[in-house]
């Protein structure tokens, strides 16, 4: 069993969870109202330089219907000297249409402003608005107040860059896990109208050996179903060195399984064994099923076993492991 | 381990360390002081912009056209 493997499955968890804890952050809010000829300016806004995310202002202005305007932003340093200046040229409009029986209305806008930057050091800043213009659709001038909604983060997050690290995380984790516990080498696959197999092959090194049986039975003539519930097969494995001594004798009874199909039936027996091998060595191998399944009617006669052979087998769950002795590696 | 299995391990750790560390320290992003100006948005026009570590202002502002949104003309 190897299970570090699945741990990687949780590294896409890290930048879900750096992201987690920049939305758990608590944003200072103010509002501030402009008027024409009358501008505002904001209470202190400390922002930091650190490496810890970066801060995030946002502007947001809430516009009348129909009407447009022109905001002049200053951010101040704490001396009152203007490090950055632009304008903001936002508008609001709404209507309604209609049109082959249907109808509704529409309300478009584009009133905020945002400013992702760092500060060459941390420190005490401030916004100064200025509303330069406030128009309504006719571009006639409003002589109302415009308020003015400032968010300020100092420690947001480029959040998708993280969503696509946590979905490329997710992918590399996944190829990384195939490449694990789906790289086992598949050394014999066997069917035969028999009860019985016998067979040799060269197994062994890192991983498990994983031997996987299946095999069906079916009445000769009867179209009987199963007489008996929870009817049982014994299972013998063998397993024999180069030399032909004897490695492992196992035995295990297995559950029968009872199908049914357009007035058919069938019972299936399957097994999966996991064998531990000390170092690679040529193993033989005798396994055996019985040839009939007695349950008081027809007795129920073997139509194939088939056999999947493999080694190099991890596990990233705890399976139950036959421990053998390796033979002497010829 | 397997030398493929090694390399896997060891791009899956690189990215999600770079790609957290990037969107967290975010060093492309503007600093006050270097030269130009922010990455500009929609409607937004800087009045100067940074030249050997000091704003330096235009004066002036740019006009624009005015309403941008669909209009009752173009509405669906």
């Amino acid at each position: 069993m190897r299970r570090w493997p699945l741990l990687l499955g949780l590294l896409p968890l890290i930048p879900l969870l750096v992201l987690l804890l920049s939305w758990l952050e608590q944003p200072q809010r103010q509002q501030i109202a402009v008027a024409p000829e009358q501008p505002g300016t904001s209470d202190s806004l400390p922002l930091e330089s650190g490496w810890i995310g970066s801060p995030l202002i946002k502007l947001r202005a809430e516009l009348p219907v129909n009407t447009s305007m022109g905001l002049g932003v200053e951010l101040l340093d704490a001396g009152g000297a203007t490090v950055l200046e632009l304008a903001k040229d936002g508008w609001r409009e709404t209507g309604s249409w209609s049109e082959g029986g249907e109808s509704g209305s529409w309300d478009e806008s584009d009133n905020g402003v945002v400013l992702s930057l760092r500060p060459p050091r941390s420190g005490d800043y401030r916004l100064r608005l200025t509303l330069e213009d406030l128009l309504d659709t006719a571009g006639r001038p409003l002589e109302s107040p415009l308020l003015v909604r400032v968010e300020v983060r100092n420690h947001s997050v480029n959040a998708p860059l993280l969503w696509f690290t946590a979905l490329v995380t997710q992918l590399m984790a996944g190829i990384a896990m195939r490449a694990t516990y789906r790289n086992w080498r598949l050394r014999k696959v066997l069917r035969v109208e028999d009860s019985r197999v016998l067979l040799r092959s060269r197994l062994g090194g890192t991983g498990l050996v994983r031997v996987a049986v299946r095999a069906r039975y079916e009445r000769p003539s009867s179209d009987a179903g199963p007489l008996a519930s929870q009817l049982k097969a014994a299972l013998e494995l063998e397993v024999s060195d180069a030399l032909g001594r004897s490695r492992l004798s196992f035995q295990r009874s297995l559950p029968v399984t009872a199908h049914s199909s357009d007035g058919d039936h069938w019972l299936t027996v399957e097994e999966v064994l996991h064998l531990k091998l000390i170092e690679r060595a040529s193993l033989g191998l005798r396994l055996k099923l019985p040839e009939t399944i007695d349950d008081g009617g027809e007795p129920w006669e073997i139509e194939w076993l088939r056999l999947v052979l493999e080694d190099g087998v991890l596990s990233s769950h705890p399976v139950a492991v036959l421990t053998l002795e390796a033979g002497d590696g010829a | 381990m397997a030398p493929e299995r090694t390399l896997i391990l060891l791009l899956t750790i690189s990215a999600v360390t770079v790609g957290t560390v990037s969107a967290v320290r975010r060093p492309f992003l503007f600093q006050l002081g270097q030269e130009g100006v922010p990455p500009g948005s929609t409607g937004v026009s800087y009045r100067g912009s940074y030249r050997g570590g000091l704003w330096v202002p235009r004066s002036g502002r740019s006009s624009w056209p005015g309403f941008q949104g669909r209009g009752p003309g173009t509405a669906k």
